[in-house]
């Protein structure tokens, strides 16, 4: 049952095609890369994807539902986690208050007034934190963090409610894939690793290993060599067109792909 | 007949420079996200400055061709000092420009020492159509307003600049990547907007007179002309000041013929146009006149 | 860091303003008392501003609306239904400010998008249309306003301008300054925060936006009038220019000028502008530029000095603070000593 499909999608920009008759499939426990040389339509198709773009032809479903013309804030509610190009944490506040501001969200603002659940979701918030190599720098404020870092708790606030205790279960795959069937969730995530040290990309392939055993996760990247390593699924685009799709093996060893990334130093 | 003739006439003289105003405050505030509250006193300025020719005694006609450059020029200064700073600062940039306001109309209010001042134009006076007199002023700022929107409409359309302006209207960022330098954009539309202001200033300064809250009473009005006709465009914000300069001074008209001077003030009819105009923007928050993409 | 950080710079500012407050009509003149009175409710003025403002990243020129509003609302009590009851006068005045904000903040608040310039817009249509209306509105006085004859009394103090009337209303300011710091610090706060720094997060994350932005909107609302009944009172006047955009200006202008954002920046902002007109207002020449004064100083302060007075004193972190759960010292001295005689020594 895939979690996220798009068919035959087109995306015209005046005269120019940015996408031609791209389709994909991305299931839920995977995680699913989209490279591509400059310009072969990633960023376009994460758009599209995630509701900044709506395509000219073709159709978007998550999860069974058809989100082709949804709003990425209507796309949201539904599990599309939205992850926008510019981190998109609350820069001011520490990272604690970060994932404090996340986890207190279904609250009515009276409760919210007499401070109730404060003491409650504090233990869960140092566990998110140190899941997420955060507790360290729980009480810095989001602006000292390294990108890195700050790609961590964007990454944790968007999936804070599906880790619980994970570190610590035994679950099976099965009993995975029902919380995944309870609360669907797709993770956009494009280019996470710019800008991070070979260190801060492990724990970050760590990180992605972590929160893919209760969701879907589409990256955007360019360093092949961390796709290869934690993508169970990558699509190639090039020019717009799904050159070649497989599994981070076949992608290595397929003639098509070596040919388009050796013509471009 | 000749009533309705005569207050149409007055009522379009009202949204012509309602018209003006409203055009440099919205290229404004569609070309850089500029709201500048500081505007309504660019209009007072405009003003100022044709009372201060006749104070010195030069000719009206070269006051009125004089003060939309003396505010434009103003503009460029208030921009370069301020307003650049907080560009990334929508809200902020409303609060500075509220506070330059505030300078300028407590500034000419010692100028004037808290008085107001007629102004003479030797322009005054009638001329009769149809039996009925119709005011030379007014008529002129008719025929200004038109002239000037009919040169900016070619402006824009026809010339390499207003070419720029265009795109940079539909698509800032893709504008500011393709090379148009966005600073010297932004001075002249400043500049111009500013302009529009000191123009409008100096076309009713024989009807109003110059006194330092001048402009506050066009301010409001300017501001919601603007959201509802529509920011981002031309024409949009041009006819939503023509829909709101003909509501005021069309109820205030109909308010002094119908009897309800009775029960009602002049305040209550404006507070009342304000409410329904205030309804619409909200329910149309784009403007009336923009068609949804 | 891994422990919560402890801020300690706005308790002792605190302190010392207080403790500054509490003495000086002990040692002033009595000019001095009744001067310093009016300025305390302008500090409220100039807290509810920062509520929206500081807080919540709300410009409203409404502050002052309501202001005069509370005012009109007291004063009108007193004249036409000889009401001189402070506790009922007090709730009536805090009451309209909630119904007319609850009204307008619907109007405002719930519904459409690009909010933030159309709300700074129609809060200054409100306090420009609520100020012509009253101006020529023959029942409230029209220009010449409402005068207050009577003198009302609490608690067996009468409300007339002097000492007792001071450490009054010194204590009304104390309390309001807790509430909203209660409220500010709380999980509330921190959603005001996130409103403030980035709205669309918080609506991505699942948050009804409209609904903290209307509530603080309503309370900074109720803490205005209050204010504005309060000065009527010791005005024993009110007219249409408080309803006006000069007290929404003073109410902007005192809040960014100490330090917006802090509360405790209000006050001293309020402080130092307030008597920096008492004392440098018997100078002429200052005294006819005194508004422009003002306007530049406010120009000066947003665009170089966005921090204001307070921005010298307390840092940006502890400005913005930090809202979770803080184990007290000392139960987690006493949770640790009983967690260690509990595990028993390490292996």
């Amino acid at each position: 049952m895939t979690l996220l499909e798009a068919n035959g999608v087109y995306k015209y920009f005046g005269s120019l095609y940015a996408l031609r008759d791209v389709s994909l499939e991305v299931e839920p426990n995977r995680i699913f890369g989209l490279i591509g040389p400059n310009g072969s339509g990633k960023t376009t198709l994460m758009k599209v994807i995630s509701g900044a773009h709506y395509p000219d032809k073709g159709t978007v479903r998550f999860n069974g539902t058809d989100i082709t013309r949804l709003s990425p804030h209507q796309r949201s509610r539904l599990g599309v986690s939205i992850k926008f190009q510019i981190t998109a944490v609350f820069e001011e506040l520490c990272v604690y208050d970060n994932l404090l501001i996340a986890k207190q969200a279904n609250q009515s603002s009276w409760k919210l007034l007499w401070s109730k659940s404060k003491r409650l979701l504090h233990d869960e918030i140092l566990n998110v934190l140190e899941q997420f190599h955060l507790r360290e720098r729980a009480y810095d404020r989001v602006s000292d963090l390294s990108h890195g870092e700050q790609q961590w708790l964007e990454i944790s606030m968007a999936t804070h409610d599906l880790i619980e205790n994970l570190k610590f279960s035994q679950q099976q795959s099965l009993e995975m894939s029902m919380v995944t069937a309870l609360k669907p969730r797709l993770l956009l995530l494009d280019e996470p690793t710019a800008g991070m040290s070979r260190e801060e990309r492990k724990t970050t392939g760590e990180i992605l290993q972590l929160v893919k055993r209760s969701c879907a996760i589409v990256i955007v990247e360019h360093d092949l060599d961390f796709i290869k390593d934690i993508c169970d699924q990558i699509t190639v685009l090039n020019n717009g067109e799904v050159l070649d799709e497989g599994t981070p093996a076949q992608i290595e060893s397929s003639e098509k792909v070596i040919e388009v990334y050796a013509s471009r130093v | 007949m000749e009533f309705a003739l005569k207050m149409i006439f007055e009522v379009l003289s009202y949204a012509s420079i309602m018209v003006i105003i409203v055009l440099g405050l919205a290229v404004i505030i569609s070309m850089m996200d500029i709201v500048n509250i500081a505007h309504a006193e660019f209009v007072m300025l405009g003003a100022y400055w044709v009372y201060l020719m006749e104070l010195w005694q030069f000719p009206i006609w070269l006051a009125m061709m004089t003060a939309p450059l003396i505010v434009a020029l103003l503009g460029i200064i208030v921009e370069k000092t301020i307003f650049r700073r907080l560009y990334d600062n929508v809200i902020t940039g409303i609060l500075a420009s509220y506070a330059l306001a505030i300078v300028l109309r407590e500034g000419v209010r010692s100028l004037l020492q808290g008085k107001e001042y007629y102004v003479a134009v030797s322009y005054s006076g009638s001329i009769e159509v149809f039996g009925i007199q119709f005011s030379l002023w007014r008529m002129a700022i008719i025929t200004i307003t038109v002239i000037v929107i009919i040169f900016c409409y070619l402006l824009l359309t026809r010339t390499s600049v207003g070419l720029k302006v265009r795109g940079a209207l539909d698509n800032p960022s893709l504008a500011r990547t393709s090379g148009i330098s966005t600073t010297r954009l932004y001075s002249l539309t400043f500049a111009f907007g500013a302009g529009l202001a000191g123009l409008a200033g100096a076309m009713i300064v024989p009807l109003y007179g110059i006194s330092a809250d001048l402009g506050a009473r066009f301010l409001i009005q300017a501001f919601y002309s603007a959201l509802l006709g529509g920011i981002g465009g031309f024409i949009e914000p041009v006819l939503g000041a023509v829909v709101v300069g003909s509501s005021l001074s069309g109820f205030q008209w109909l308010r002094n013929i119908s009897g309800l001077d009775q029960f009602t003030s002049p305040v209550s009819i404006d507070v009342m146009v304000f409410l329904v105009i205030l309804i619409v923007v909200k329910l149309r928050p784009d403007g009336i006149f923009t068609s949804k993409q | 860091m891994k422990t919560v950080p402890r801020y300690h710079i706005t308790p002792i500012l605190e302190v010392v303003v207080l403790a500054m407050l509490l003495i000086t009509p002990l040692l002033a003149s009595r000019f001095i008392t009744i001067s310093l009175t009016p300025i305390l409710i302008l500090a409220m003025l100039a807290i509810s501003f920062d509520l929206c403002w500081g807080y919540t990243g709300i410009l409203s020129f409404g502050q002052g609306f309501f202001f005069g509003i509370g005012g009109y609302t007291v004063a009108l009590l007193i004249n036409k239904a000889q009401l001189l009851n402070f506790y009922a006068l007090s709730a009536a005045a805090i009451l309209s400010g909630i119904i007319i904000a609850g009204l307008f903040g619907v109007f405002l608040f719930f519904g459409s998008t690009r909010q933030g310039i159309f709300i700074a817009l129609s809060t200054l249509a409100l306090s420009y249309l609520g100020e012509r209306l009253f101006n020529g509105w023959f029942w409230v006085g029209a220009a010449n306003g409402q005068n207050i004859w009577e003198v009302v009394s609490v608690m067996g103090i009468e409300l007339n301008p002097g000492i007792s009337f001071y450490y009054f209303i010194l204590f009304l300011l104390a309390v309001t300054y807790l509430l909203c710091r209660f409220v500010v610090k709380s999980q509330l706060g921190l959603v005001l925060s996130g409103v403030r720094q980035n709205e669309e997060r918080l609506d991505f994350l699942g948050y009804r936006i409209q609904v903290p932005k209307f509530l603080i909107f309503v309370f900074a609302a109720a803490i205005a009038g209050f204010a504005g009944g309060l000065y009527s009172l010791h005005e024993a006047f009110v007219g249409p220019t408080y309803i006006g955009w000069v007290f929404s200006t003073f109410a902007a202008l005192y809040c960014i000028f100490g330090g917006s954002g802090t509360l405790i920046g209000p006050i001293i902002g309020t402080l130092a502008i307030e008597l920096g007109r008492l004392y440098l207002t018997d100078i002429e020449e200052i005294r006819a530029y005194w508004q422009i004064v003002l306007g530049l100083l406010m120009i000066g302060v947003i665009v170089f000095r966005p921090t204001g007075i307070v921005g010298f004193i307390i840092s940006e972190k502890e400005r913005i603070g930090y809202f979770g759960y803080k184990v007290s010292k000392w139960r987690f001295r006493k949770k640790w000593a009983q967690k260690a005689s509990m595990e028993g020594p390490k292996i």
